[in-house]
């Protein structure tokens, strides 16, 4: 018995020795998680990157906080802010920006985010270990794809900060010693990517038709974001060309005619465009360039998170008017969804904007008029009450009514964003034309788009910048980064001060500094072996 | 001496009996003196008599033997029954001693033989001894001691006035005086029947042994700070896991319930934090075996022994790269040889909520919802935001709406266990059920506990054992929310027509629904621990001294969490999610030890192999859109939409420690110990390995014959320790990069993407902690006073840091050992009997800690981490913002446009600390820390006769922290807010409070707030029944208390607790729960 014990022990503790040993008892094994190394190897896993790509891009309108979307718009010619969430706060009292701005925080990190996925792409197809399989089309493909997005968020970066730190590379360890580039050399890194992206990018036909993957980004989309950074370059020739190259591709035409699920209810081609269903060019918009697809309820679209807000799109909180808070007008489909009207168009935009019977300005497009559908009044038009006009009330674009009877609260937005379209190709063209001073040309150019919506031809004279913006305010309102554009142009500052600023001084502290947003100071404050220059004032 | 002198006496009296014969003053003199020692100097003569008897008289044997020999008997017949039957078996050849102890041996009777021939009779008489029973040091008589007839249960207990007595069966008897604090007296009685006891004090609790890592040490021999839990922390307190009982009672130990939920658990750092990003939690040890997996939930607070806390570097080093934290020993009961005892001990009471926020009052809502209006120019059309306000405005139609989510809590625990056994196996078995129902609506906490501990020597060389427990946590229900009951307006609706839960009380505010629709959820939240944990220790017989333990633990701790949400909870299409985790965790581990005593040379040298490893399972599923809420969680696969995760980790440790622990004539003292561990999440490029060794003296001065000239000095010993000991506890994986996967769709289908998650580093190793600590342990004046004094310095290097990255980089974050923290300190405890008397004594317990945490170097050039908050020579959790000086008023709105340009009057006025005229960034400064400054408990027990009242009270001072409670501008338009907090009017024009303007917090201040706090714990008053009551009872003991908890706490701070952790924000937080009091009545009892 004592034998048989101690023998016994003496196994135990051999065991254990053993496993002492045992080098790998030690070791790590990623068992539930990817690593860059492991799946940027082929081009199942490229596609992958790809994807995710995509989906750190789409962030910008699906993150927190919920006011983000008004930082673009509020405290410019376009909209004022009347529900404030309390980000966009200091975008209407300018005097209040400082270099602690949630904003400009948020939407830096988010670039640099973007960025960031995007050199894991370029660096891994680079390397000849990872090219096994692919073919160099494919390869450059996805490395145009990769460049495109990249480009994007340092254009984004560089219209809204100046000049900023350019990384080319993934980070593989701390780095705390970061400088600004100048614009200059921001905007020709940009150029480079985007020349790449245009040269080896698929067209939307090979897009939709054999990868099946519309939302993947196609040459036309690298063109007209290098058209609009050849604006900004200076070179307005190379732009100009650029926007033929759309036009001329024969892909995209403008929308003239009524389609899609809507298109035998009241309506008009504009509006078509903006009813959920609709942005798809398989859904029949044929306008489209880029869009980014969201889907209720679907894993990767939009998942109906009761409780939960985020991630998900809130264009439409931002946007649509707070009308459930009017008795006896009921949330429906045709009012657009549940809204917050965290801002609301200027008056510039509701009364100053639009001629008389231009179609972005029919009632499909621009809501104007409120109908009890429930009590005592029911059928009868609401006649507001001048305080209830301010944001329950209040005129808003359709572009973002989107209605989800199991989500009646609207915790989310599932309608796609469209992020590039032929209308606006007409427009920076026109902006190219009339940088050359080509006024003809740019009257042509703006009348073909005019017509679509039937405003009245404009002729040469007519062309100025401020035309120019006024038509894309008109085309465009609620779709583009309305601040991103005005910073571009330089009219920010002169554009807010004259058409929006009489709203409780919203806007009219605004100052010439105020064009680039700050850096944010965290960033200043954790890159502690170089300077990070702030932008001046802040 | 007494009985010395006794004894003279006897043999003086024996001389002079000899002499005299006359029967009557013998009679006399017997009578009175009793016949007690007499018989002793009878000389024993040979005799032969025939005597074979069968039941007859005691007086027909008196005729037989005088018949037979020459004896006689003499006695009273009054006094002695002569008429008695017995039995004398045939008895030959024998003595009269003999034959008359055989007579009597069933009666009563007492015989002395006289002069040879005389047999004298007396009745034999149950004798009563008394006395007083006092102090040897103080003379005070003392209450309460037991008093026992030794070899017998029988005994009385002194009485109030310390006096007793007590019947003896004979004069043989021997007494044994017993009481807690004193060393145990036995006197022979001897014939005396008054005995006067003096008791001296229990001053050697230092041959108390401790239990210490991989061992026990005897506390005279300690050389490190372990220190010992008081017993009286270990029960009689309502208390739902022990950390609970253990907050503000030991010096160096800082526990912070950040929740109060039920069943939830509390934060623990000993000695201050060393770490930034690993956990600062102990290493908990129960029973000898690393706790790994599972939480203080699943040791019952009635299984527990005794607690250890060891502090220094020394005392922690042996557990290597986990001990930098404090080790927490835990043992729980075992088995004694002896009679099975059975213990039943209960408590239950009722709970209700402290410290209440209360919301604003129905007319206070009105009126800052219209100063709101005003405040950010906008138009005022009614007295209320929504329509359904109105019309319960109008009808005049309020809610409480914190009155209607909480309702009168309740706690309740049962606790059977039944030890006992042999000299060779003993057990400790016991069951446990513990209820608490939440002070809000849907919060509950239900725990079922096992535990089995079996010791058993096989051979006398193998002692083979088990401790085995299962625990049962179970937190189910869906439940109220706190948060925006508080928030909701006064004027809302909470009910429909039908009397369901109005879904939107303030509709159409629909960002806040109804706060109690979370009881129309289903949920469960349950976590269960089975453990088993095994022993053979072997001590060879060819060396003596040697020993082998081999331990091997084993433990499942499964967690299972469900919820379903559908239309009646304010969900349209139905959500249900299940998610599963099973952790799996052994270890085996090998001890040997050897202890050798050589003269005044004692060694033990303890040498340890172990290995353990530690995986985790996971797996959820996710389903919506249900056709209706018929089959919640129990058929996921009807859901239309479905989503699955799972994962797995796994961490593995191997270690080796050895340690040597020699003293000199228990005088000097010397601890040597190294400990080398291999941890799987390091070194993906670098060791693996690290080895954390230490050394640690102590001197017992009190033992040297120097000192005995100070005769009030009980105990002096200085000790000094020096060690290093790691800290792993960071998430594995953490030196490898990596991509988490997130889902986008094409065509309305879904993809699988990967995007970049996390920056690995690859060269992270472990943070070391080094110090020092001196301590002195000191007893005086008989025990009287006693206590610790510790000082210690450490200074932790390679900090586990998860450091902020800029931005641009395109992570947030990323581990790396960078930096370093010293944490300085110094710890009283204190042990005083201020006043005892026969009846009432009063002791005082006394611990005081204060720690000075500060970071002294972060990236090797000197300078502060603003993005992370962390400033060279400050400590960490430091708060670092503006200094608030006031409100801006209309009269300083010149200055404020040129200081402040985006501030408008009634916003928050922020001191110009660089006095350049200007409000920026730059005038943010380091204001304090969420660290506090020093901590305390002071515990008064008073006794009364068998009455004791215990009352606890606790403090941590100097705490700074950010109070999310005042943020609230930003939503009050919309809804209610706190009471006592306030806000700016152009009338009123606060100076501490801002306006109710939407964005008028853009600097993101945080409003740090004062957060230190004192609060009478606990007081329990007891009373034990006396044991002489409980034998008439045949009850072993019985003790009754009545129990009250978190009674009343002094505190500046503005919110529902200081301590608490509070989420502000209009989504759900679980552990958004108000601080409780609970009063409950409880029992002890005792079969034996």
């Amino acid at each position: 018995m004592k034998k048989l014990i101690i023998y016994f022990s003496g196994i135990l503790i051999a065991s254990t020795l053993f496993l002492g040993c045992n080098k790998s008892f030690l070791n790590e094994e990623l068992k539930s998680t990817y690593a860059p190394q492991n799946t940027l190897k082929d081009s199942l896993g490229f596609d992958a990157a790809i994807t995710g790509l995509i989906f750190r891009f789409r962030q910008q309108w699906t993150g927190e906080p919920q006011g983000l979307i008004c930082v673009m718009n509020v405290g410019t010619d376009l909209a004022i802010s009347v529900q404030p969430q309390g980000v966009e706060v200091p975008y209407t009292n300018y005097a209040a920006l400082n270099s602690q701005d949630q904003g400009a925080s948020v939407y830096w990190n988010w670039a640099y985010t973007v960025v960031n996925n995007a050199n894991f792409i370029i660096n891994a197809i680079h390397d000849p270990s990872n090219q096994v399989g692919m073919t160099a089309t494919y390869r450059n493909s996805i490395e145009g794809e990769a460049r495109f997005y990249r480009a994007w968020a340092y254009n984004f970066l560089s219209i809204l900060y100046g000049g900023v730190p350019l990384i080319d590379k993934p980070i593989t360890a701390p780095k705390t010693d970061f400088v600004r580039a100048t614009p200059t050399d921001v905007i020709n890194f940009i150029i480079t990517d985007l020349l790449f992206a245009t040269t080896n990018c698929r067209d939307i036909d090979y897009i939709s038709n054999v990868i099946k993957r519309e939302g993947r980004v196609c040459k036309s989309a690298a063109q007209q974001l290098l058209a609009e950074v050849y604006i900004r370059a200076g070179k307005s020739d190379l732009a100009e060309a650029q926007c033929k190259n759309i036009i001329n591709s024969g892909f995209f035409q403008l929308t003239t005619t009524r389609y899609g699920v809507n298109s035998t209810k009241p309506g008009d081609p504009f509006s078509d465009m903006f009813i959920t269903g609709n942005q798809r060019r398989r859904q029949g918009n044929k306008e489209a360039i880029w869009v980014l697809e969201q889907e209720y309820n679907v894993p990767g679209g939009a998942i109906f998170q009761p409780g939960n807000t985020t991630p998900s799109d809130q264009h439409r909180r931002v946007w649509v008017a707070r009308y459930v808070d009017i008795t006896g007008v009921d949330l429906s489909d045709s009012l657009g969804g549940r809204g917050l009207a965290r801002m609301r168009l200027s008056n510039w935009a509701l009364y100053g904007l639009y001629k008389p019977n231009d179609m972005r300005n029919s009632r499909f497009n621009i809501r104007r008029n409120f109908w009890y559908s429930s009590g005592p009044k029911v059928g009868q038009k609401v006649v507001p009450n001048p305080a209830d006009t301010l944001y329950k009330l209040c005129p808003y674009t359709t572009k973002w009514n989107n209605y989800v009877a199991a989500d009646a609260f609207g915790y989310a937005d599932y309608k796609d964003i469209i992020m590039m379209r032929l209308g606006e190709t007409y427009l920076l063209m026109a902006e190219a034309q009339f940088n050359q001073n080509h006024l003809t040309d740019a009257a042509a150019t703006l009348n073909t788009l005019r017509a679509r919506s039937n405003a009245t031809p404009i002729l040469p004279t007519d062309v100025t910048l401020d035309f120019i913006l006024d038509e894309r305010a008109r085309e465009l309102m609620a779709e583009e980064n309305r601040r991103m554009t005005l910073v571009r142009t330089g009219k920010l500052v002169d554009r807010t001060l004259t058409l929006n600023s009489s709203y409780q001084g919203q806007g009219a502290g605004i100052k010439p500094y105020n064009m680039l947003m700050p850096i944010p100071q965290s960033e200043i404050d954790l890159n502690k072996n170089a300077t990070l220059t702030q932008n001046p004032n802040y | 001496m007494k009985k010395i002198l006794h004894n003279n006496l006897t043999q003086k009296d024996c001389v002079w009996l000899s002499n005299t014969f006359k029967v009557m003053r013998i009679i006399l003199l017997l009578l009175t003196l009793g016949l007690s020692n007499i018989y002793a100097t009878v000389h024993s003569q040979s005799l032969n008599i025939d005597l074979a008897l069968k039941n007859v008289t005691i007086k027909q044997a008196f005729e037989n033997i005088e018949n037979q020999t020459n004896y006689k008997f003499l006695f009273r017949s009054d006094l002695i029954n002569v008429d008695k039957s017995v039995n004398l078996e045939n008895t030959g050849t024998t003595t009269i001693n003999e034959l008359l102890s055989k007579l009597f041996r069933d009666t009563n009777i007492k015989y002395d033989v006289i002069n040879n021939n005389l047999i004298v009779l007396s009745p034999l008489q149950q004798q009563r001894v008394r006395g007083t029973v006092k102090d040897a040091n103080t003379g005070v008589t003392i209450p309460g001691v037991t008093v026992l007839i030794q070899g017998t249960t029988k005994g009385v207990t002194t009485g109030a006035d310390g006096k007793y007595s007590v019947d003896i069966p004979n004069a043989n008897t021997v007494l044994v005086f017993s009481f807690v604090g004193y060393l145990p007296e036995k006197v022979s009685v001897a014939g005396k029947s008054v005995i006067d006891v003096q008791l001296n004090p229990d001053i050697k609790t230092l041959d108390e042994v401790v239990v210490v890592g991989y061992g026990t040490q005897k506390k005279s021999d300690l050389t490190g700070s372990v220190t010992s839990v008081p017993q009286s922390r270990l029960k009689e307190l309502p208390v739902t896991n022990v950390l609970q009982a253990l907050q503000g009672s030991v010096s160096g130990v800082s526990v912070v319930q950040t929740s109060t939920v039920p069943g939830s658990l509390s934060n623990v750092i000993i000695r201050g934090v060393n770490s930034i990003s690993a956990s600062s939690n102990p290493l908990y040890v129960i029973d000898g075996v690393p706790l790994m997996s599972g939480s203080m939930n699943d040791i019952n607070p009635n299984d527990i022994s005794s607690i250890e806390v060891l502090k220094d570097p020394s005392s922690v080093a042996i557990y290597g790269t986990r001990g930098s934290n404090g080790v927490i020993l835990i043992s729980t009961k075992r088995g004694t040889d002896g009679k099975p005892v059975i213990k039943y001990s209960a408590y239950a009471g009722p709970e209700s909520m402290v410290n209440i926020f209360k919301p604003m009052s129905p007319q206070e809502y009105v009126r800052k919802y219209v100063t709101a209006m005003k405040q950010n120019n906008l138009t005022i059309t009614d007295s209320v935001p929504t329509a359904s306000e109105k019309a319960n405005y109008a009808a005049g139609k309020t809610v409480d709406w914190l009155k209607e989510v909480s309702r009168p809590g309740f706690i309740q625990d049962h606790n059977l266990s039944i030890s006992g056994g042999t000299k060779d196996v003993k057990y400790f078995v016991s069951g446990d059920i513990l209820s608490q129902k939440g002070v809000l609506k849907g919060y509950q906490y239900r725990r079922i506990s096992f535990r089995a501990n079996i010791d058993a020597n096989v051979t006398n060389w193998m002692t083979v054992g088990t401790s085995l427990f299962f625990v049962d946590n179970n937190s189910d229900g869906g439940h109220v929310n706190l948060m925006q009951a508080t928030q909701m307006s006064p004027y809302g609706t909470e009910y429909d027509a039908l009397g369901n839960y109005f879904m939107i009380p303030m509709t159409n505010q629909t960002l806040y629904p109804n706060p109690l629709l979370g009881l129309n959820t289903s949920v469960t939240r349950q976590t269960k621990n089975i453990s088993g944990n095994f022993y053979v220790e072997i001590k060879p017989d060819f060396i003596k001294g040697l020993k082998y333990k081999l331990n091997a633990g084993y433990t499942f701790n499964p967690t299972y969490n469900s919820s379903y949400a559908g239309r009646s909870a304010n969900n349209l299409i139905g959500s249900a999610t299940i998610s599963n985790t099973q952790n799996y965790n052994w270890i085996l581990e090998n001890i040997l030890t050897y202890d050798k005593t050589l003269g005044k040379h004692q060694i033990n040298v303890t040498g340890l192999y172990s290995a353990q490893e530690n995986k985790t399972l996971s797996n959820g599923l996710n389903a919506n859109t249900f056709i209706n809420d018929q089959l919640t969680l129990n058929n996921m696969g009807a859901g239309a939409v479905q989503t699955v995760s799972s994962g797995f980790t796994r961490n593995a440790l191997i270690s080796q420690m050895g340690r040597v622990n020699y003293s000199y004539a228990s005088k000097y003292l010397l601890t040597l110990t190294a400990r080398r561990d291999g941890y799987s999440a390091f070194g993906s490029a670098t060791l693996k390995y690290a080895t954390f060794p230490s050394v640690a003296l102590g001197w017992n001065v009190s033992n040297e014959k120097f000192m005995k000239q100070f005769s009030f000095l009980d105990n002096l010993k200085l000790r000094g320790s020096y060690g290093k000991s790691g800290n792993q506890a960071i998430q594995p994986y953490q030196t490898l990069s990596t991509q988490s996967t997130v889902q986008y769709v094409y065509n309305g289908t879904s993809a699988t993407g990967v995007v970049a998650s996390q920056l690995g580093n690859s060269g992270l190793t472990w943070e070391t902690t080094a110090g020092i600590n001196l301590g002195i342990d000191y007893m005086v004046l008989g025990g009287r006073i006693s206590g610790t004094v510790e000082w210690y310095n450490t200074k932790t290097s390679d900090l586990l840091l998860r450091r902020n990255l800029p931005n641009i980089s395109g992570f947030a974050n990323i581990m790396d050992n960078i930096g370093k923290t010293q944490n300085t300190g110094i710890e009283i405890s204190l042990k005083t009997v201020n006043f005892q008397t026969k009846d009432f004594s009063w002791e005082t317990n006394l611990n005081f800690t204060a720690n000075t945490n500060k970071v002294t170097s972060l990236y090797g050039d000197n300078k502060d981490d603003l993005g992370n908050k962390w400033f060279i020579g400050k400590p960490l959790q430091a708060v670092y913002d503006y200094q608030l000086i006031g409100i801006w008023q209309q009269s300083d709105a010149a200055l404020m446009a040129t200081m402040d340009p985006g501030a408008k009057v009634g916003d928050m006025r922020f001191k110009d600390t660089d006095d350049n005229k200007i409000i920026n960034d730059k005038d943010r400064v380091y204001l304090g820390s969420s660290l506090p400054k020093w901590i305390g408990g002071i515990t008064n027990t008073f006794k009364y006769k068998d009455f004791r009242l215990n009352i606890f009270i606790q403090t941590v001072q100097g705490v700074l922290k950010g109070n999310p409670a005042i943020n609230f501008a930003d939503q009050s338009l919309v809804i209610n807010l706190p009471e006592s907090v306030g806000y700016w009017t152009s009338t009123n024009m606060s100076n501490t409070s801002q306006s109710l303007r939407t964005g008028g917090n853009s600097r993101g201040y945080g409003y740090p707030s004062d957060a230190s706090y004192s609060r009478i714990k606990d007081v329990t008053l007891s009373y034990t029944f006396p044991q002489s009551i409980l034998d008439k009872l045949k009850i072993g003991g019985l003790s009754m208390y009545l129990s009250g908890r978190n009674l009343y706490t002094f505190t500046k701070w503005k919110g529902w607790d200081p301590e608490n952790t509070f989420t502000f924000g209009y989504t759900d937080n679980f552990n958004n729960y108000p601080n409780v009091a609970n009063y409950v009545f409880g029992i002890n009892l005792t079969l034996r």
